[in-house]
């Protein structure tokens, strides 16, 4: 046993798609949690796994790689997690994960690891599908090959293996592996000795990784200066490595030619199909926005009305002040607005997490590449355009899976376009205000027009990726590889912890920032240049106009006066920043106030008169201009904030704020100019 | 005949062994992920518009785009 004083720290290691997180879901249960490395957003997932009694040890589940040298941020981690971990975070003991049915590719990754020195337990999965191919390994003597390791066959559906996993994690740290997989030393005789001193490594193969790791762009391999080339050295490596293990595994290995191996690829031949596979992708968007807009809705509705309930009962049960007032008007709002999205927010992760799993997601992203490509995205800017109609958020953190780092940075830049959930309050209000309940055909013209909304949103997306992508530069062209998995039935296991874990992410994430921007601009509101006694003298709609937000609204008027709106469209204007469905609470208040009546927002906005022509206020120029203002302007602190982080900077966020929201402005001076 | 082909020029079903490979016009991770010289691979199927390309290697499944199956040549086994 160990007898150290902290807790036995494990590391998971594996390559995509092998059941990685199935295996670190029955270990962990719900003792997960899900942290940023320092410095980069790559989540961080570890947990606590009970070995036996009294020996709990941290388990971290590393991000899916092929190789441990790294290909992207998410790589990274693991090269800096193995190769070149502090003290802190230095685990005792690595599982290796590898798929059954494809040892040599698995046991690539494997090797490594044991290269470097490190105590380790390889657990075999998916070996139910291996009986269907007809295959089968000795995995005792396959341990024995290894060099004395443990090798473990673990079912991650049933959880068959696990304990034999948890016995050997606590005798691994007493095997030192000796074997050696690949010799450095061969190849790089030159100058391995200088590398394991300048690098600190403890195994010679430690110092071959350092000194092959072309680090970040731009900086030179060290090894170039001894006159080496990382990548032909790479290479050397993989095919000494492949060879190695053809050699191990061929004794070992027995495969009965009987069976049929294809099964994967005979679903996809219908799945990939260019008139069924596009017909069913089609099916699958429809049920997912289906699920997203009408499931969502009931939810929604009941999180609404909780919450003006539990505003008006603070009003009511606390003293009355300027406390109350924040409470009640500033965060219950506030909290509202970020709980209101996250039944919409968890559907969607529900069913992409379900693409996924079961293997589907990865055909979407085949099918779909080469019709992206040439407005300079990849087929793996799927995903975060999918998300993106819940929330720009989630999608923008979704774009780390892009490899290449200019497709990554356009789908982050144009993902905003796509129509969130905040907008759709928005549209729903001035819909229902502008445009008349006719009907073309089968067709509602208000229903053509929301989904208009939409084509335009997503249209637009496309072409602006296809006009920004000619101002970046292509720089180091990562090359698409896509492994397209094994169909497999996703395990509810899985399904419910990436839900819950997005879910909780995104409340804590965009919560702070939106409860933040809502308590700030109670605070305009609520506030102005005049003293207290001043402003109560005041009735609420004269109260509202000397506020600080009410004069910042009178100072921007004569910029959105071409668009057709006035001061107090100015201010639901820029109380959207903090999500653009406030534009709707302040719509209420704004036209509340001064009037007695309990009507909805829209008859209080129907009611408003033009001063200069005597018509409503809110007449289709008006109506349309602010639609399409809501459509493209970047109105979200929030998207600013994650754009910030995601791409390391202010450039970026700052480029797409202002280029979204003068693009807004033109499009809607434009229109309103043409229809008034 | 059996002969050098692009990859990008077999059709679904046809497979050939992987040549030497280009390492300026490869990237060391279509090695790293099993796609060696030496091995064989067969074209599984295509995306709709005919990129990107599905292949079968060692029993998984590979799809990569039009532009690296170009420069990927195979000795054929097509009679």
């Amino acid at each position: 046993m160990s007898t150290s004083k902290r807790a036995l720290r494990i590391a998971l290691v594996g390559n995509p798609n092998t059941g990685k997180s199935s295996v670190f879901n029955r270990l962990t249960g719900l003792n997960q949690k899900v942290s940023n490395y320092p410095g980069i957003t790559v989540d961080k997932r570890s947990g606590l796994a009970k070995l036996a009694d009294h020996a709990l040890a941290e388990v971290i589940d590393l991000p899916g790689t092929y190789s441990l040298h790294p290909n992207g941020q998410d790589e990274r981690v693991v090269y800096e997690a193995l190769v070149n971990p502090s003290e802190a975070d230095r685990p005792d003991v690595v599982i290796g994960i590898a798929d059954g049915t494809n040892l040599k590719r698995h046991l690539y990754l494997f090797t490594q690891v044991l290269d470097l020195g490190w105590p380790a337990v390889l657990v075999v999965t998916m070996h139910d599908e291996m009986r269907l191919r007809g295959q089968s390994v000795d995995f005792e003597e396959l341990g024995k090959a290894l060099g004395g390791v443990e090798v473990i066959p673990v079912n991650g559906r049933t959880g068959v293996g696990l304990e034999r996993v948890k016995e050997a994690i606590l005798r691994a740290q007493q095997l030192p592996v000796s074997a050696r997989f690949f010799q450095p030393q061969k190849k790089g005789a030159a100058w391995l000795d200088e590398a394991v001193s300048l690098s600190k490594s403890r195994t010679a193969y430690g110092a071959w990784l350092w000194a092959t790791e072309p680090t970040d762009l731009g900086e030179k391999a060290w090894v170039e200066s001894k006159g080496g080339s990382p990548d032909r050295l790479r290479v050397d490596e993989t095919v000494q490595r492949y060879s190695a293990l053809h050699h191990l595994l061929k004794p070992l290995q027995r495969v009965d030619p009987g069976k049929d191996l294809t099964r994967s690829a005979r679903i996809d031949r219908v799945l990939t199909h260019p008139v069924w596979g596009g017909m069913m992708l089609l099916v699958v968007l429809f049920v997912l926005f289906q699920a997203v807009f009408f499931w969502a809705e009931g939810p929604m509705n009941a999180i609404d009305r909780y919450f003006s309930g539990l505003g008006a009962w603070a009003e009511g049960a606390l003293p009355s002040g300027a406390f109350t007032e924040l409470v009640a008007n500033g965060i219950v709002p506030g909290v509202a607005g970020v709980l209101m999205f996250l039944p919409q927010i968890a559907l969607l992760f529900f069913f992409i997490a379900l693409l996924e799993e079961s293997g589907y997601m990865a055909r979407v992203v085949f099918m779909l590449d080469r019709v992206l490509r040439p407005f300079g995205l990849s087929g793996k800017s799927v995903v975060p355009m999918v998300s993106a109609n819940a929330c720009a958020i989630p999608a923008i953190m979704a774009a780390r899976n892009i490899e290449n780092p200019r497709e990554r940075l356009l789908t982050i830049l144009v993902t905003p376009f796509m129509t969130c959930s905040a907008r759709l309050p928005v549209y729903t209000v001035l819909i229902a205000l502008v445009i008349p309940k006719v009907a073309f055909g089968p067709f509602d013209a208000r229903a053509l027009v929301l989904f208009a909304l939409y084509a335009v949103g997503f249209l637009t997306a496309l072409g602006a990726s296809a006009l920004v992508k000619r101002f970046i530069p292509t720089g180091t062209t990562a090359p698409f590889l896509l492994e397209l998995p094994r169909y497999r039935l996703p395990l509810v296991r899985n399904l419910w912890n990436t839900v819950f874990e997005k879910s909780r992410s995104f409340v804590a994430e965009a919560g702070k920032i939106i409860v933040a921007i809502s308590i700030l601009l109670w605070f305009l509101a609520n506030y102005g240049p005049l003293t207290q006694g001043e402003m109560e003298a005041l009735d609420p709609a004269q109260r509202l106009e000397q506020s600080y937000i009410g004069r910042i609204g009178h100072a921007i008027e004569p910029a959105i006066r071409p668009l057709g709106y006035d001061w107090k469209v100015g201010i639901a204007l820029l109380s959207s920043f903090a999500a653009r469905e406030v534009f709707v609470g302040t719509m209420a208040t704004i036209y509340a106030v001064g009037t007695d009546d309990l009507g909805t927002v829209r008859e209080h906005m129907a009611r408003e008169i033009n001063p200069e022509t005597g018509e409503p206020f809110f007449n289709l120029a008006v109506g349309v201009s602010l639609m399409l203002f809501y459509a493209f302007a970047m109105q979200c602190l929030s998207t600013f904030a994650v754009v910030k982080k995601e791409t390391g900077g202010w450039k970026w966020p700052i480029l797409q704020m202002v280029g979204m929201t003068a693009f807004a402005y033109l499009v809607s001076f434009l229109a309103y100019q043409i229809l008034a | 005949m059996a002969g050098l082909k692009r990859l990008a020029d077999l059709r679904p079903g046809e497979g050939g062994v992987i040549q030497d490979l280009c390492l300026d016009d490869v990237p060391p991770k279509l090695l790293e992920m099993g796609c060696l010289p030496g091995m064989r691979v067969v074209i599984n199927y295509r995306a709709p518009l005919g990129d990107p390309i599905c292949l079968d290697v060692d029993g998984w499944q590979l799809a990569v785009r039009r532009d690296l199956a170009e420069r990927i040549w195979v000795q054929s086994e097509q009679e």
